[in-house]
């Protein structure tokens, strides 16, 4: 379903120039959750961002189920759709409740209409449990809310690949394990996950298959145990 | 009504001559060596100009030094804008207005006038083709005519309930009315052959009536007044003042007066019919004036800040969001307008621009305030934008919106919100900036104020109204931006 290729991207930083992602080649098939491992600086947000559109990368290809990104322009919009982001820290609209911002790109790019989008903002509340917080902005949301708020939002657009960038930094234990149900009914369903994360407790019960990145490269693939130990 | 007034000046001159003892205003002159005379550069040839190397030449040149000389001082001009010439004479900044400074009912018993030394016709111009009335005061009821504030045909105007355009400058009345921006202008005749005669498409439709220029000095200063009418009548005398005008071409058969007028007493007039109409009260038609006024600045403001609004907005996203060309061209408009002054900006949209867009003054009002205001408003949103968090650009750039629609949904509903406040304040700071507009012939509240303040001879009153009308605007803002800021 995501296929990365070769991928390098050159950063200039303090006049030195560095390939923040040296070559990365990895491949995730449909429902499998993918955890990518590493510690923070060794480029996993970036390559987050590269695959979601956010940024550009300087050689190789990412594809989504076949379709090559950033060949033009249009096709890149058409591709970004289908791939979702999670941001760590979410990123909510702040001038919107939980409900508007989970509607409003369905609405406004997918051109639903308002009540098919509401409907399918409701069920996605539902699903992840802030259904009664709905109506609440953004600031009044706990860390946890806002995270599952922001997974609503990207899932709205039901995406085939979904990335999630540190999704359990905001959150306590307990909220933890229910993060990992949510993710492996997401990709019961279909959907195929990206998970950055330095937690390994938890890549350890919610992953399947795991790559270790170290200074912009993929060191090892396999699964968690594999990687990191038991 | 002209020999009424003279006859008036030199009754109240006559009053005055025997010089109290604490009149010390000549000796005051003669110990200086100085005779400091006020006039306004702009009113240019024939009366006080500068050439190129700094020398100031006109008739009144001549005249004030052939007048310094006969007091034995030499002559020393101060530059003063017209308009407050009397002000700046009773604050003492020079001892004599001498500027085609005509005697008018207002003035006299304000200041002190010397006998005439010019005879003016108050010129009617009008467009070519004009039929619809003639240069008479009856004709001139109701038709839209520009002349100077504070002049001698301002008055005439209003006696004759014409609707009055009033300009800071010559050269503007009449290239308002050959763009068809009024039905005549009505000028001195000095005035009207340098400045009329430069549009192919008007002419002389007739003289209404005769004025006179004159020396004025402050009231007190009776002693330094009879010396330079003594001064003057030997001039007259002698036919040197003749000689002088006629160097600029500006001596006529008019000026045979000028003798006859230096003696009041032979006049048919006496003096016991003499009377001053006085200063006008200041009284309820005044305060409707005002508010008036203040209707006038609070609707130009409100239409040029609804122009300023949306424009800045529009620069400010395309500073921080356009392409580099649109940037560039954004970052030139506010660097422009925001380097030069609103003033400028005004004449060049109003008169400058005048053969390429037809604009009325208030719609040039509106339009040039929202020009400028804009640049200060794209400022204000483009500080509003970039205070908006860079994750929402993202999150709404991954869930695949494009720029235009990630601007409109999410970035400038936050921004609106961080940059309300400083908009109100920009407003309010507008609304007293619109008293700008006066000098393309709007006629807002300060222009109202400083009318009044002639009318009436009193700058407390009219000064004070025109204050609490702009506070009773401004402060319900302040008060607005106040709680948006606490949000």
């Amino acid at each position: 379903m995501l296929e990365i290729e070769r991928v390098r991207k050159r950063r200039t930083q303090n006049g030195t120039e560095r390939w923040v992602l040296d070559g990365v080649t990895l491949n995730v098939g449909e429902g499998v959750i993918y955890a990518l491992l590493g510690e923070s600086g060794t480029g996993k947000s970036t390559l987050l961002r590269c695959v979601s559109g956010l940024e550009t990368f300087d050689e190789g290809v990412v594809r989504v189920g076949g379709s090559a990104l950033f060949e033009n322009r249009r096709l890149q919009d058409a591709v970004r759709r289908r791939v979702g982001l999670v941001f760590q820290q979410h990123h909510l609209f702040a001038h919107m409740t939980a409900i508007e911002n989970v509607m409003e790109a369905p609405v406004q790019v997918a051109r639903l209409s308002i009540e098919d989008a509401r409907k399918r903002a409701e069920k996605l509340l539902e699903q992840l449990g802030v259904a009664h917080r709905r109506d609440a902005r953004p600031s009044e949301l706990s860390g946890g809310e806002a995270q599952r708020v922001a997974i609503a939002r990207a899932m709205a657009m039901e995406p085939a690949v979904l990335l999630l960038d540190e999704p359990t930094s905001a959150l306590d234990p307990a909220r933890r394990k229910g993060v990992t149900e949510l993710l492996r009914d997401l990709a019961k369903g279909g959907t195929t996950l990206v998970v950055a994360t330095h937690d390994l407790p938890f890549a350890r019960d919610v992953a399947s298959r795991a790559g270790m990145l170290e200074n912009g490269s993929l060191v090892r693939e396999g699964t968690v145990e594999e990687i990191a130990g038991p | 009504m002209l020999r009424r007034l003279l006859v008036l000046v030199f009754a109240i001159l006559a009053v005055a001559t025997p010089a109290s003892a604490a009149d010390e205003s000549l000796a005051n002159v003669k110990s200086r060596g100085v005779l400091k005379w006020g006039g306004d550069l702009q009113g240019g040839e024939p009366y006080v100009s500068q050439k190129p190397d700094g020398t100031l030449v006109g008739f009144e040149v001549d005249l004030a030094r052939a007048i310094a000389k006969r007091l034995g001082v030499r002559d020393e001009f101060v530059q003063n804008d017209w308009s407050t010439l009397v002000a700046s004479l009773e604050r003492g900044t020079f001892d004599i207005v001498l500027n085609g400074f005509e005697i008018t009912r207002e003035r006299v018993g304000r200041v002190l006038f010397s006998r005439p030394y010019y005879v003016f016709a108050e010129r009617l111009t009008v467009r070519k083709g004009e039929t619809r009335f003639k240069a008479t005061l009856p004709d001139l009821h109701g038709r839209r005519v520009g002349t100077l504030a504070a002049s001698l045909a301002y008055d005439t105007l209003e006696e004759a309930g014409a609707e009055i355009v009033l300009y800071e400058g010559q050269e503007e009345p009449y290239a308002d009315l050959a763009q068809g921006r009024t039905d005549a202008v009505l000028l001195d005749d000095i005035i009207a052959q340098r400045y009329a005669s430069r549009h192919e498409g008007l002419v002389t439709l007739g003289d209404v009536r005769e004025g006179v220029y004159a020396i004025a000095a402050r009231r007190d200063d009776a002693a330094l007044m009879v010396a330079i009418d003594d001064a003057l009548g030997e001039l007259v005398r002698t036919g040197e003042l003749r000689r002088i005008l006629a160097k600029v071409g500006i001596d006529d058969k008019r000026e045979d007066k000028l003798e006859s007028y230096g003696h009041p007493s032979g006049g048919s007039a006496s003096i016991g019919e003499a009377r001053s109409e006085g200063p006008q009260k200041f009284g309820a038609h005044h305060f409707v004036l005002f508010l008036q006024g203040a209707g006038v600045t609070l609707l130009v403001s409100l239409l040029a800040m609804a122009i300023a609004f949306p424009l800045g907005l529009f620069l400010a996203l395309a500073r921080t969001h356009g392409a580099r060309w649109a940037s560039r061209l954004a970052t030139t408009y506010v660097e422009i307008y925001r380097g030069t002054p609103v003033l400028l900006q005004l004449y060049v949209l109003y008169y400058g621009l005048a053969p390429i867009v037809k604009m009325g003054a208030l719609t040039a009002a509106i339009v040039g305030l929202g020009m400028n205001y804009a640049a200060y408003e794209a400022e204000t949103h483009r500080a509003g934008v970039l205070s908006v968090p860079n994750g929402q650009m993202e999150a709404a750039r991954a869930l695949g919106m494009s720029i235009p629609l990630a601007l409109r949904r999410i970035i400038v509903p936050q921004a609106l919100r961080h940059a309300l406040p400083n908009v109100t304040s920009d407003f309010i700071a507008l609304l007293k900036d619109s008293s700008l507009v006066s000098v393309i012939t709007v006629v807002e509240l300060t222009k109202r104020m400083t009318i009044a303040s002639v009318d009436t001879r009193d700058w407390l009153i009219p000064g004070a109204l025109c204050a609490a009308l702009y506070l009773v605007m401004s402060i319900p803002l302040a008060r607005i931006a106040r709680t948006l800021e606490a949000r």
